[in-house]
């Protein structure tokens, strides 16, 4: 018997399906053959791991909290816009009542229109209010409303204290602001692309909670002064 | 081939049936199968 016509019966013979007859003269080859006794020995080791592999394997357990959550998140979420359409009509209804009293109003002299502008600490501020009720989530835009007016808050009494600041503290401050808008307005991107996602959600409000960490500070700071 | 043979223990004729092949060529796969494995470990 050469190497190759062993070759091809190894797997019976290591399987003990060979009749009798080829089974002794594989093993005579073998008995005289270092290199197909080397192949007949990786064979066994293989079939012997293969054979001690579990049948299948269960998945973990613990997914399954993960994927409730999921799934009760987006059913609270899809019964909310099914609830929220009606109230986006109105929504709707009220800004073209709105442009068209604009219209009719166009006409008269403009200090009525002037009173109503709000002056705004800042533009920083308006942009994190300005995107709020955007949010999928009510809590979310709940929470994005309070740090908002937190923020608005503490940029108030900064800018009152403006002068009590080192001019290079005050820039760092502000550089640091800026960021943190910025790292804002990329996770509220990312929501919009992908809402129901739990991580942008947490990180979004980690983010708010940091800009009002930082006024916070600098706040306390400016009143040590 | 592989999986149901050396793992799960059944016969080439089993598998032959389950996957609507003829006993030689579960033999075959088997056999090449068992020689890519051994190779892949061994390297």
């Amino acid at each position: 018997m050469t190497c190759q016509e062993l070759e091809t019966r190894l797997d019976d013979f290591v399987d003990g399906a060979l009749p009798e007859a080829e089974a002794q003269a594989v093993a005579t080859h073998l008995a005289g053959c270092a290199a197909c006794r080397e192949a007949e020995r990786q064979t066994r080791r293989l079939v012997a791991h293969a054979a001690a592999l579990p049948r299948s394997v269960a998945p973990p357990r613990d997914l399954w909290p993960g994927v409730e959550r999921q799934i009760a998140r987006e059913r609270g979420l899809s019964r909310l816009l099914s609830v929220r359409q009606p109230m986006l009509l109105a929504a709707a209804a009220t800004v073209v009542l709105a442009l068209l009293a604009a219209l009719v109003w166009e006409g008269r002299p403009a200090v009525g229109v002037q009173a109503v502008a709000i002056p705004s600490p800042s533009a920083r501020v308006e942009a994190v209010t300005a995107h709020a009720p955007g949010a999928a989530d009510p809590e979310l835009a709940a929470a994005e409303r309070d740090y908002a007016v937190a923020a608005t808050a503490l940029l108030e009494v900064l800018q009152q204290r403006r002068d009590r600041i080192a001019p290079e503290d005050l820039a760092r401050v502000e550089g640091n602001l800026e960021v943190i808008d910025r790292a804002l307005a990329e996770v509220r991107a990312a929501l919009a692309r992908d809402p129901s996602s739990l991580e942008l959600n947490r990180m979004l409000v980690a983010t708010h909670r940091k800009k009002v960490d930082v006024l916070r500070r600098v706040v306390r700071l400016s009143t040590a002064l | 081939v592989f999986v149901l043979h050396d793992v799960e223990g059944r016969t080439h004729d089993e598998i032959a049936a389950m996957l609507d092949l003829a006993p030689g060529t579960s033999k075959a796969q088997l056999h090449r199968a068992r020689r890519l494995l051994r190779e892949a470990l061994a390297s």
